[in-house]
């Protein structure tokens, strides 16, 4: 189609210069003829037309002169609130850093609260283990001197040899 | 080079394609979707819709984005001036409304008026008298120094349409008051906006 279009206006100039507009519309497709185009044309700028006209309407706002001076005031006031939420977005900026550090830091401590705490746990459990340990082997060592004494002085299961056998059994 | 000009301006073209996108940026505008629409109007610009540019200017109206509406409103009177009518220099006088040009706004409505239909006559009235009450009072200094500030920015800024425009409201409004507060300075600027137009067609 578009190739056709554009066949159509070379042939135009070809045909001695002869404007586009003034070719016969029996050149080429009989269903491309200028008429044919030319409807087109205005069929769709009614269309245009008719959409702008039922767009049209009265602008809402009153009208009022501008005045240098109130507009130089309002860029004045501008820049000042702007500077003022400038200042207002710094400080909201710092505050949240400040928040942010804080809060980062709380987490620093409380994790090392809760390793601390941890480790001291794990002391302790250690510790309990080793005290329990100790105890144990405290009271081994008790009874194995208690079984040792007891079966070198010919109590207990003495087969007569004379020397102790004793097992202590750590609770 | 002319006639390669004209090659490569035929060559773009494709006005079956530019409808298509004419339509349907129709379509977009009835349903409010200005953005949209704008988008296909520039499409069909692109494709060769010389008087696309006229509706590219009226979607950016919609979009309340008043100086590229009036930038693209000069481009398209300059691309397709017979394309004009009514409701778009209704359009174009909104426009001017919207940038608090209101003697630029009141010129467009007053030629919108002899030959609008029924809907934009209405419109141009109701407009016209809306703006009357800023129009008959004697200007403040302040207002001109607005626009003869912004006349100089534009111009420093490369934006001659506008410099021109606002240099013109500036100069309007002098007239304006007893003492012709700066009347020369308005002279003056709308010669340097005016001469800093360049046209963009040869």
């Amino acid at each position: 189609m578009k190739t056709f279009a554009l066949m159509s206006m070379l042939g135009s100039l070809t045909l001695g210069g002869v404007a586009w507009a003034e070719r016969p519309a029996s050149f080429g497709d009989p269903a491309l003829s200028l008429d044919a185009i030319q409807s087109a044309d205005r069929a769709a700028r009614t269309q245009v037309l008719a959409a702008l006209v039922e767009g049209a309407t009265l602008p809402a706002q009153a009208p009022t002169l501008p005045d240098q001076a109130s507009d130089r005031a309002r860029e004045v006031h501008q820049t000042i609130a702007f500077g003022q939420k400038g200042a207002a977005q710094r400080a909201a900026h710092a505050h949240a850093d400040r928040a942010a550090k804080a809060a980062a830091k709380q987490a620093r401590e409380d994790a090392a609260n809760r390793a601390a705490r941890g480790a001291a746990a794990s002391a302790s459990r250690s510790a309990n283990a080793d005290s329990h340990a100790a105890a144990g082997q405290a009271r081994a060592a008790e009874a194995r001197a208690q079984h040792g004494n007891g079966n070198g002085n010919g109590v207990g299961h003495n087969n007569g040899k004379g020397q102790g056998n004793g097992h202590g059994n750590a609770p | 080079m002319k006639v390669l000009l004209l090659l490569s301006a035929l060559l773009a073209a494709d006005p079956i394609a530019a409808d298509a996108h004419l339509i349907s940026g129709a379509q977009h505008f009835r349903a409010q979707a200005y953005a949209e629409a704008l988008v296909e109007f520039q499409v069909a610009q692109k494709l060769g819709a010389e008087d696309a540019g006229w509706y590219v200017a009226s979607a950016l109206v919609k979009l309340e984005k008043p100086a590229q509406a009036l930038v693209a409103f000069a481009q398209a009177s300059e691309a397709a001036p017979e394309a004009s009518d009514a409701l778009l220099e209704y359009y174009r006088g909104l426009a001017c409304y919207q940038e608090r040009l209101y003697v630029c706004a009141d010129a467009m409505l007053a030629a919108a008026q002899a030959h609008a239909g029924p809907k934009i006559a209405g419109l141009v009235e109701a407009l016209r008298r809306k703006t009357q009450p800023v129009l008959t009072v004697e200007p403040t200094r302040g207002a001109i120094d607005f626009y003869l500030a912004r006349a100089q920015a534009f111009r420093v800024g490369k934006q001659p349409v506008l410099a021109t425009l606002f240099a013109q409201e500036a100069q309007a409004l002098a007239k304006r008051r007893k003492d012709a507060y700066r009347r020369d300075d308005a002279t003056s600027e709308l010669t340097l906006a005016n001469a800093a137009t360049v046209p963009s067609r040869p």
